[in-house]
């Protein structure tokens, strides 16, 4: 275990680790084109940003360590105070003696923002506590944020549902045109998802929305928890749950009479961009024996669309053979009005309205994903602009007079600062014409 | 301001900032200060019609900067350079990177007149302040990175000309290499913050935080190679001309993001750089 966490903390490893994940990511979007995120589920992939992820988290458990100790190492061991002694950055001369020095340097230490502690005749300044936090907080938090996507890409699910307007479908497989599930996620929620209206020319914020659905999602028994208007940019939100407008299109909704008793059906009908008619789209009926009795399908008669459709147009084909045939018969239907299928099967025009297309997100991950971005955003600016700076002075009574040694430590090793240190410093200690020149 | 008024502006500009570009590297090579100072007028000078253009179609089309390849890279480019100017201005010292930087703003702006300038709508898909913070974090991080990409490079001409005139007054090696890894820094961060946000929107509008679409995969590449840098300094102790190298090697990847990809592939990022 130690011999792995030291392995996997080395410097190198770490540097190489990342260069192969960008590398690889940089392969792959030239290689494959068309599905973007297939080569990250591949098994190289995971066990690259696996091995990110664990050397990152065993240099954040490292820096932690450091952390801990440079935090309690607010003791100044006799080593130290050697150093300071026989080998400081700064040497100054100094007139003054005694506590006089001490308070002199103390004040210019805490001029430069440091808090200041006394260890007999040494005083020791330290950056603020936070200063050492920057570089594990941002490590940990790159960790966690490691952590949190898989355990949010493994339970999360999304899918994509058509809602005739003015009822609803609840969250369960069924009613999922297409679905991704998790392979470690719970049951869908089987709150009931509905669309009571969609305004076609919502304006928001002076901004026109184009056709956004009105949402309502209810418990199973029919509470409401949330409801809104839903366009581009404005999901509706409960829990971990993001209902999106994906598009919208035509809904026909028949009812067939058969000799066995009456059903209804809806067949939902998708606009061609840029065209006045919509993909064709229907069902086919069996008989009691399971063979095919009749297949419908659906589009619009050739007419200018009027914002509201008010007729379709039904391709029907007897038995087995396909709607799209020479054989099919052609007939245009308006609201309430029926065909006969042949076989005793009636169809009948119920309502021509819209439906809307949702996409429906559960993923709980996603806010702690964005507490972790900001988290490790303040890690990272302590770390880049705040860096631990530490300052130690020994005032030294030597032959040719006193002397203020001190020996200056800078996180990120800025050469400005030894320098700024040494002009606070000396213009502390320095006599002046009048014995004192502050 | 009619559009004809703001392409006039405009090629002022470019011809302002090749001018400039001209005197700092004419001066460099020289080593002649009275010509570098000229160069950091012709800057000044320069940015006031590129301003005037920018505002004046800021106000005709009623929204910023931000919309379709012309739009970004020539804000990205008055950025730079009032940057670069206020940066001279306080630091007299790295008034010389001038050298490098204005060229990059001019054969920037000059690439951003050749893309077509029709405005583009603010459509209820871009609608988002999610929107302004990524664009504001996308040029901080441009520009950080940018400016370190330009320091490295005096830093390592420096290095092979030690008692070049105008290089010699540049701050010495350990302060320079500090600047450069500050912005190499800071630029690492905003890029991670613009990545972030871009993140963020992405869910509100499309209920996915990222989905590998090329734009987003090279943003994060890009972000990955300024860590191994960072890393490199930090960590492996990579100190003056190897990290000035591996500054410089960086930024390709991130022009590539930038530019890149909203041309190579047919990303949904696309249209918001080349237009409908
Ligand atoms: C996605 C992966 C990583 C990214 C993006 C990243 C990024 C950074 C950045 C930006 C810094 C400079 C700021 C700071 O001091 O915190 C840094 C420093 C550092 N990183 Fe990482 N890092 C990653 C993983 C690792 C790993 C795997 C290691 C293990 C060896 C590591 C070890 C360090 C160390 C030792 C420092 C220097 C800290 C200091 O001097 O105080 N990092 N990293």
């Amino acid at each position: 275990m130690k011999v792995l966490l030291r392995a996997l903390r080395s410097p190198r490893l770490a540097v190489w680790t990342i260069v192969a994940v960008a590398a690889y990511a940089a392969v792959a979007s030239i290689i494959e084109r068309s599905d973007y995120s297939a080569p990250y589920r591949t098994p190289l992939f995971l066990a690259l940003a696996t091995l990110l992820a664990s050397s990152t988290a065993a240099c954040a458990l490292e820096r932690t360590r450091r952390t801990i100790r440079s935090w309690r190492s607010d003791e100044v061991s006799p080593e130290a105070r050697e150093r300071v002694l026989l080998k400081p950055m700064i040497s100054l001369p100094t007139p003054y003696r005694g506590e006089l020095v001490m308070e002199r340097v103390d004040g210019s230490l805490r001029s430069l923002g440091m808090s200041v502690r006394r260890h007999d005749d040494m005083l020791q300044a330290r950056s603020h506590a936070v200063t050492v936090l920057g570089s594990p907080v941002f490590h940990w938090a790159l960790t966690l944020l490691f952590v949190v996507i898989v355990l949010g890409q493994l339970t999360r699910s999304e899918g994509l549902m058509g809602i005739v307007v003015g009822s609803s479908k609840p969250d369960i497989e069924d009613s999922y045109g297409k679905l991704e599930v998790g392979p470690w996620a719970g049951g869908l929620s089987g709150a009931l998802i509905g669309v009571p209206r969609v305004d076609w020319d919502h304006t928001a914020g002076e901004v026109s929305r184009g056709a956004s659905p009105f949402v309502e999602l209810r418990t199973a028994r029919g509470d409401l928890l949330a409801s809104g208007h839903v366009y581009a940019n404005r999901p509706l939100r409960h829990g971990s749950m993001l209902v999106h407008s994906a598009s919208h299109g035509l809904a026909v909704v028949v009812s067939l009479q058969t000799p066995s008793g009456a059903g209804e059906n809806e067949v939902l009908l998708d606009y061609i961009p840029g065209q006045e008619q919509v993909e064709p789209n229907g069902f086919t009926l069996s008989g009691s024996d399971d063979a095919p009795v009749a297949s419908v399908l659906f589009d619009l008669p050739p007419q200018p669309r009027d914002g509201t459709t008010r007729r379709v147009r039904v391709h029907i084909a007897s038995g087995p053979a396909s709607p799209a045939d020479a054989s099919a018969r052609e007939i245009v239907l308006a609201e309430g009005e029926s065909v006969d299928l042949g076989s005793g099967v009636r169809l009948t025009i119920e309502r021509l309205t819209s439906y809307a297309r949702l996409s429906v997100v559960d993923d709980w991950s996603v806010p702690f994903i964005y507490v972790l971005f900001a988290v490790a955003a303040v890690g990272l600016s302590l770390a880049i602009f705040a860096p631990y700076r530490t300052v130690r002075v020994l005032v030294v009574d030597g032959p040719e007079g006193v002397r203020v040694h001190a020996l200056v430590r800078h996180g990120r090793g800025e050469p400005g600062f030894p320098a700024r240190v040494e002009r606070a410093l000396a213009g502390a200690v320095k006599g002046g014409g009048h014995g004192r020149d502050d | 301001m009619g559009e004809t008024t703001e392409v006039l502006l405009m090629w002022t500009a470019v011809s302002v900032y090749a001018l400039a570009a001209v005197l700092f590297i004419v001066g460099f090579m020289f080593g002649k200060e009275r010509l570098n100072a000229l160069a950091l007028l012709a800057t000044a000078i320069g940015i006031v019609p590129h301003v005037a253009a920018v505002v004046g179609r800021w106000v005709r089309l009623g929204h910023g900067p931000y919309l379709g390849f012309y739009e970004v890279i020539s804000s990205f480019a008055l950025l730079g350079s009032v940057a670069f100017l206020l940066l001279a201005l306080r630091i007299q010292t790295l008034r010389v990177a001038g050298t490098a930087l204005m060229p990059i703003a001019f054969l920037a702006l000059g690439g951003a007149m050749l893309a077509p300038k029709g405005g583009l709508d603010v459509t209820p898909a871009l609608a988002s302040y999610w929107l302004g913070i990524h664009v504001a974090f996308a040029k901080l991080t441009y520009g950080s990175l940018i400016t370190g990409f330009g320091l490295a490079i005096m830093f390592l001409l420096r290095a092979k000309r030690p008692d070049h005139r105008l290089l010699s007054r540049l701050p010495d090696d350990a302060t320079l290499d500090d600047l450069v890894f500050k912005f190499v820094a800071a630029g690492f961060m905003f890029l991670g913050i613009m990545i972030a946000a871009g993140a963020v929107w992405a869910n509100e509008a499309w209920g996915r935080y990222w989905g590998w679409d090329p734009i987003e995969t090279w943003s994060l590449i890009s972000w990955l190679c300024y860590a191994a840098v960072l890393h490199a300094r930090l960590t492996l102790g990579w100190k003056g001309p190897r990290f000035m190298w591996a500054a410089i090697a960086a930024l390709p990847v991130v022009l590539f993001a930038l530019v890149g990809v909203a041309v190579v592939y047919n990303s949904i990022h696309g249209a918001y750089l080349t237009g409908p």
